[in-house]
């Protein structure tokens, strides 16, 4: 599995160099099985990755949509201590 | 009672994963308190103070009015009050400030405060954060999957990024994710669940969150029961909706219309099938024109101008099926 997965993936490398056609909107009707198009998303993965690492908020783990910013309120909400309190031996 | 600092052994790190291993894909919180504390305390442990750790930008010296640097912070882990959990310290500074909304929600206020109210460290128990949510109506989660891929592997530090943030995209992590979110769960393995989602969880804002939810989850199931194989180039718009959910999800973009317009317009082109979720084919580079449309859907006011939405996704569609040569093995 992993020899012929590799095999596919060099081969869709390959395919790269030779500068194959472009597609246009419509899904070729070539019938790959579940095991080819997991050596062909292998390869994709490969050859997305530098173009990925460009792109900063790909990486959702950096991805809060939030600016530190002062706050008024520079602590727990009384419910919230109640909480904690709650939980003091 | 004081608060003890606790070792974990690497023989008993490796029995918290098998631990791990054995739970559901998907378990409750509350279902094994303790195993999640201890195991949600390594996740965040692991991070802080690395790249991957999105506390430290909110974590500011109260003298310098400045942030303390991401190298200075150092965790550790203590137990309490039969409680698991850690403590988080900076070199820099033991005055601190915490800049985010529903941030001092996440510390314990008593064991980290300072006479004046400034903290001398941040202590956080999971098993009490979790109480906390579900008094908002929200289940955490530990997700077996995303835990073995980030908590208990994939971390290379001289790349900048989980291994799992790569894969998923292959993993198809979006119908996971508008699963969990759908039932009112949040995932709670990191810093970014804890900062991002966690922190100032809403129970006002939950039940317009399920609804987006559970459109995205039945749209992305009927588009990918086309295949059982989605190639990467189907992927990329069901990706990207996904980051916008995941900024849905965060308390500060709860209901923000300009992320709805997008995730609408995104919605529209998979229900259309623009890129078939069958499509045979090999991806050359990931769309640069998907940072834009994240951005554009952080941008105050975007709803108001439609077109300019459609044109970004447009474009990410075309770069996508530009990039995408037939498979001719």
């Amino acid at each position: 599995m992993k020899n012929t997965s590799s095999h596919l993936l060099l081969g869709a490398v390959g395919l790269l160099a030779t500068n194959s056609p472009l597609i246009s909107n419509q899904a070729t009707a070539t019938a790959i099985s579940e095991v080819k198009m997991t050596a062909i998303n292998v390869a994709s993965l490969k050859s997305i990755e530098s173009t990925w690492l460009k792109v900063p908020m790909a990486c959702k783990a950096r991805g809060i949509n939030a600016d530190a910013t002062s706050l008024i309120q520079k602590e727990a909400s009384q419910d919230i201590q109640a909480i904690y309190a709650s939980y003091e031996a | 009672m004081n608060p003890q600092v606790v070792h974990l052994p690497a023989k008993e790190i490796h029995l918290l994963r098998r631990q791990f291993e054995a739970l559901p894909e998907v378990s409750l919180f509350r279902s094994s308190p303790k195993l999640s504390a201890q195991i949600t305390s390594y996740g965040i442990l692991r991070e802080v103070g690395t790249i991957n750790d999105e506390l430290s930008r909110f974590i500011f010296d109260v003298d310098s009015q400045k942030p303390v640097r991401r190298e200075s912070l150092k965790a550790e882990f203590v137990e309490w009050n039969q409680l698991f959990g850690l403590r988080i310290e900076s070199t820099d500074s033991q005055r601190l400030e915490l800049r985010l909304k529903g941030f001092y929600d996440v510390v314990h206020p008593r064991l980290s405060a300072n006479a004046d109210g400034s903290l001398h460290s941040l202590y956080i128990f999971p098993q009490i954060i979790a109480d906390i949510a579900s008094r908002q109506g929200v289940d955490l989660v530990m997700v077996k999957s995303w835990g073995m891929n980030s908590i208990f592997g994939g971390f290379n530090p001289s790349q900048g990024y989980y291994q799992t943030n790569f894969w998923e995209i292959e993993n198809n992590d979006v119908l996971k994710f508008a699963d969990l979110t759908r039932q009112g769960r949040i995932a709670f393995l990191g810093t970014h669940d804890l900062i991002a989602h966690i922190a100032g969880v809403d129970r006002g804002h939950w039940l317009l969150l399920q609804h987006q939810a559970q459109r995205v989850f039945k749209i992305l199931q009927d588009y990918f029961s086309q295949t059982s194989k989605p190639s990467v180039s189907s992927l990329i718009l069901p990706y990207t909706i996904g980051v916008i959910l995941d900024d849905l999800a965060q308390p500060p973009s709860y209901g923000s219309l300009g992320h709805l317009a997008v995730l609408e317009e995104l919605l529209v082109q998979v229900e259309q099938k623009v890129i078939p979720a069958d499509l045979k084919t090999m991806l050359t580079q990931f769309p640069a024109s998907f940072q834009k449309i994240i951005e554009l859907s952080r941008e105050f006011g975007i709803e108001k101008q439609p077109h300019r939405i459609r044109l970004a996704i447009q474009t990410m569609i075309q770069e996508i099926l530009q990039a995408s040569i037939v498979n001719g093995i």
